[in-house]
């Protein structure tokens, strides 16, 4: 079992190092200048290349790429002369908007989208599963097909079209909640839950809805199985039979996906921290893309495959120890 | 009288799967119950453990002197696997994937007997140990996937036969197997038997594993009786066109050998559909004696099993075209 | 070995066999990979039903797939009408497609749900016209009025019925029938069985026949082969191989069928072998069946024994001490 999740460690490098190259290669096929961008609107074609040279991107694309994947490890000064920069490690490199380091960017921006993430997670969890279970058990009833309605409807209704609603009702007109504004959890975690509350039933709206329906049907084709009427046989309460046969299988289907949704959040939902204002590492991707950003473009894209390769890693993992099938193969 | 079957009705949205249908089973003696796909065997069984779940079961079922049917579900529950126990055709898919073989067979016990985890672990070795299973302190911790077919068999035998039931239902126990294997089953499922007085109800298509374990055949044909007699009677003077048909038609080792790649006497047709069966006797498209002598009763009205042959009330036959005497009319 | 395997005492009057097996070998899984079917030799004469039996993991599926080719052999030769068509490539098995067809244990999931009786029966060549199609099902107890219905409108036995149709339309010279009646009520396999055999008698056909069931194979097959673990442990007659077993599976296999007769039941001498068959992946050394067997001495644990002639007329047995 250690073995193979150190295995599955390395691959997790591995594919990191793909992704990192792939990026790299696109930006450096761009069109876009960031030397120019860089340097500001009043720069002459002169200072331009001087800004190049000291970014380095006169250098060919493999030399840069070796300083860029050699600095995450080691460190690097950045630039020559009197203008070097020293990056320490972790190195992502500068911003070229704000000449700030990519990784305090970056850690800066992440307990926000962490926090968004994990709470909206638990909500649609909680939410998502106990209704697909209550409408799966109920399979056929009004209740089943009044909730399966609620869910269709949930899940296709957009983002920002929720998260405006649930502004202008909860915010605006009843005032129960306040407008979202980020406090860390170490400061106030009062404060920190009551100003998320929004955005987390905003995302959780969404994924609920899905993991609502994708409960439901897990189930149904689970307590179909010849094991649950085994169960049955045995004399076990209903309750015992749900639980402990029916929902322990049901449920592996959705912790794949689950790992996979998590992981991607993680790395920043983009439009909700953008419709609530919520300064997470989405709104820094958010801003990084349009201003051609390449050093935090990089930072996010390379956290974002970080969390889902270590996401689908841990969604294994979880998985060996529900299923035994698993565990030796 | 272990079990005292009478007028046993199931009926499903869809039809009525079992339509009348009364046998008794004393202890320590096994009821073949034959019949096609759609005869409506296992529908019965499952009745009788209280497994239907939408479906309308009227009639009686009277378990050790005490009715089931219309009993509440609570008490049905208690009896089922504590005194009366049932095994499936997939050893396999009836198992949970999940858990191990000695979680599975501990888990009915710990419930019944309401004895300490430990208790039951010790029950689920021993009875592991009574199937024939070698080293079963060991495979207790092992999962169903680690076993093959016959022992996964033997896995389902040890979980039904813990709490010492007084009715054993065994649902084509072997039609999975192979044929060691299943001499294998068969021989367990005998020596069971003998050991504990336990009575069983087999219920398969074969009609070989139906010669060699069972005291008293119960005929079923779309949801009816077509024959009930002693084992012995069946075989040797069956009364109802459709046993005659079918023992005349099965496939044996040691047919004459004029026989050889011969044409065998086929009953024509199909077995009747649950959602349009024939009017009354459900046999008479396919019957000989009916295309022989056409006879309106067999039309419009369905056969009541009555005694005939030499079996004296103990052999009944549920056919219009024979007599009481036992010639054909 | 091969040589003597093809010349038994009655080689003169002996017509060439259709089908022509000799050491046929699939393994899965590389060099060191599972030997589903390990070294199996039998021929098919035109016209003949030759029965192949045993129990789940025996290599006989795997054997009727290579002869179809839906398998390509990694050992051994498949000889068809004197071609060796073991490696023929997609183009050239075309032809052959024709010749050699095959019939499916689970028939309704064999064929295509979206398609038509009639163009089930056809085939994707086309080769009957709608005439040709009613002509066929009639021939297999169907009629006209099914040839424009899907699969899923007919029961167990009717679907396989356009199985055997379908099989037809290329008019082969061997079908091989794999568990073509295991999964059908018991009423419905003496139609099918009966139905099978006719059509061996007006066409001519000859028959691979792969089952468990050895009272069906007992009534279909002049020559019954008995296989385990991917190796033919017993062929021959069906008169030698069940009034007379060779070898110790074969006793024991005939003994553990149940016999529909209460009385034969409670006198006949059984025979319960120990254990389960054992895997393919991990197979006994010398003679795979000796673990199980009662006979078994040191020879049988570290010798396999070779096919060999045994007793009147060709049968051949894989036993060191043969009965």
């Amino acid at each position: 079992m250690t073995l193979y999740a150190l295995r599955r460690l390395a691959a997790v490098a591995g594919v990191l190092l793909v992704i990192c190259a792939v990026t790299f290669a696109i930006f450096y096929l761009l069109p876009s200048d960031p030397a120019a961008h860089a340097c500001g609107k009043t720069c002459t074609p002169e200072q331009v290349t001087l800004v190049r040279e000291q970014m380095g991107l006169d250098r060919p694309v493999h030399e840069q790429f070796g300083g860029y994947v050699a600095g995450i490890f080691a460190g690097r000064t950045l630039g020559t002369g009197p203008a070097a920069l020293e990056c320490s490690v972790p190195c992502f490199g500068y911003s070229y908007q704000n000449a700030l380091p990519v990784w305090d960017l970056l850690t800066d921006r992440l307990p926000v989208s962490v926090s968004l993430a994990v709470g909206s997670a638990v909500l649609w969890l909680a939410g998502g599963l106990a209704v697909g279970l209550v409408a799966a058990l109920r399979r056929g009833t009004v209740l089943d097909r009044s909730l399966m309605a609620a869910t269709l409807a949930s899940a296709s209704v957009p983002v920002y079209f929720t998260a405006m609603m649930l502004l202008l009702v909860l915010v605006q007109q009843l005032e129960w909640l306040p407008y979202p504004d980020y406090r860390p959890i170490t400061e106030d975690p009062a404060a920190w839950a009551g100003n998320l509350l929004l955005p987390w039933m905003t995302l959780a709206s969404l994924y609920a809805a899905m993991y609502a329906r994708l409960t439901r049907a897990s189930m149904i084709e689970t307590m179909a199985e010849p094991y649950i009427r085994t169960a049955r046989a045995k004399g076990l309460h209903e309750r015992t039979v749900v639980t402990k046969h029916g929902l322990r299988s049901a449920l592996t289907p959705i912790v794949t996906i689950f790992g996979m949704d998590l992981g991607g959040l993680l790395a920043g939902a983009v439009i909700t921290e953008h419709v609530f204002g919520l300064p997470g590492v989405g709104q820094l991707t958010y801003d990084a893309i349009f201003k051609a950003d390449q050093p935090v473009v990089l930072g996010v894209t390379l956290l974002a495959a970080f969390f889902i390769t270590l996401a689908n890693l841990g969604v294994d993992l979880v998985y060996a120890l529900i299923d035994p099938r698993v565990r030796y193969a | 009288m272990i079990l005292q079957v009478r007028d046993l009705r199931v009926s499903f949205p869809a039809g009525t799967a079992v339509d009348g249908i009364s046998f008794g089973l004393e202890r320590g003696r096994t009821l073949g119950v034959v019949g096609e796909s759609g005869s409506g065997k296992s529908v019965s069984s499952l009745a009788i453990m209280g497994l239907h779940r939408e479906a309308a079961v009227s009639g009686s079922i009277v378990f050790d002197g005490e009715e089931l049917v219309g009993a509440p579900a609570s008490r049905v529950r208690e009896l089922r696997g504590r005194r009366m126990a049932m095994i499936f055709q997939d050893p396999l898919s009836s198992l949970h994937p999940f858990y191990t073989v000695g979680e599975q067979i501990a888990e009915a016990y710990r419930l019944h007997l309401r004895t300490s985890r430990r208790v039951a672990r010790e029950r689920a070795v021993e009875m592991l140990a009574e199937v024939g299973i070698p080293e079963p302190r060991r495979r207790a911790d092992e999962y169903p996937h680690h076993f093959s077919g016959g022992m996964r068999q033997r896995v389902m035998i040890a979980m039904a036969l813990s709490c010492e039931p007084d009715l054993l239902i065994a649902d084509e126990p072997t039609t999975a197997l192979d044929v060691t294997v299943q001499a294998q089953i068969l021989e367990l499922i005998r020596k069971i038997q003998e050991d504990r007085a336990v009575a069983v109800m087999m219920i398969t298509h074969d009609l070989g594993v139906v010669a060699r374990v069972a005291d008293e055949v119960l005929v079923m044909y779309g949801g009816r009786t077509a024959e009930h007699a002693p084992a012995r009677e069946i075989f040797r003077s069956p009364r109802h066109p459709y046993t005659r048909g079918l023992l005349a038609s099965v496939l044996r080792l040691t047919a004459g050998e004029e026989e050889d790649g011969g044409r065998l006497p086929a009953i024509p047709g199909n077995p009747p559909s649950l959602l349009a069966p024939p009017s009354g006797c459900r046999f008479h498209p396919r019957c000989a004696r009916y295309a022989a002598a056409p006879d309106d009763a067999c039309v419009t009205e369905a056969p009541e099993p009555r005694p005939a042959g030499p079996g004296g009330a103990t052999h009944r036959t549920a056919c219009h075209l024979i007599d009481i005497s036992g010639g054909r009319r | 070995m091969t040589e003597q395997l093809l010349t038994g005492p009655d080689t003169a009057n002996r017509t060439t066999p259709l089908l022509a097996v000799r050491d046929l070998r699939m393994t899965f899984g590389g060099r060191t990979g599972v030997k589903a079917v390990d070294g199996v030799t039998f021929d098919v004469r035109p016209g003949e039903t030759l029965g192949l039996v045993g129990e789940s993991g025996c290599g006989k599926t795997t054997t009727g797939r290579m002869i179809v080719r839906l398998l390509e052999p990694t050992g051994g030769t498949v000889t068809f009408d004197g071609r060796d068509i073991t490696h023929l490539g997609p183009r050239a098995l075309r032809p052959l497609r024709r010749d050699i067809q095959m019939i499916f244990q689970d028939p309704s999931a064999s064929l295509n749900p979206r398609q038509t009786v009639e163009r089930i029966v056809s085939g994707p060549l086309r080769l009957l016209d709608r005439r040709g199609v009613i002509e066929l099902l009639e021939r297999v107890g169907l009629g006209a009025e099914h040839a424009d219905r899907y699969p899923h409108e007919f029961s167990g036995g009717q679907a396989q019925r356009i199985g055997i149709a379908r099989a037809l339309a290329s008019r082969p010279k061997l079908i091989v029938c794999d568990e073509p009646v295991s999964a059908l009520d018991v009423s419905i396999q003496a139609q099918i069985v009966n139905l099978l055999v006719d059509l061996q008698r007006e066409l001519g056909l000859a028959y691979l026949f792969i089952a468990h069931d050895l009272s069906v194979v007992r009534h279909m097959c002049a020559r019954v082969a008995v296989m385990y673990l991917g190796r033919v442990v017993e062929i021959g007659s069906r008169e030698s191989v069940y009034t007379a077993p060779a070898h110790p599976y074969t006793r024991a296999l005939l003994s553990a069928v149940p016999v529909p007769d209460p009385e034969v039941e409670l006198t006949r001498e059984r025979i319960v072998l120990l254990g389960d068959p054992p895997s393919p992946a991990a197979p006994p050394p010398g003679c795979s069946f000796h673990p199980r067997c009662a006979l078994a001495r040191d020879i049988c644990r570290t010798e396999a024994p070779p096919l060999e002639i045994h007793g009147p007329g060709e049968r051949k047995v894989a036993c060191h001490f043969p009965g």
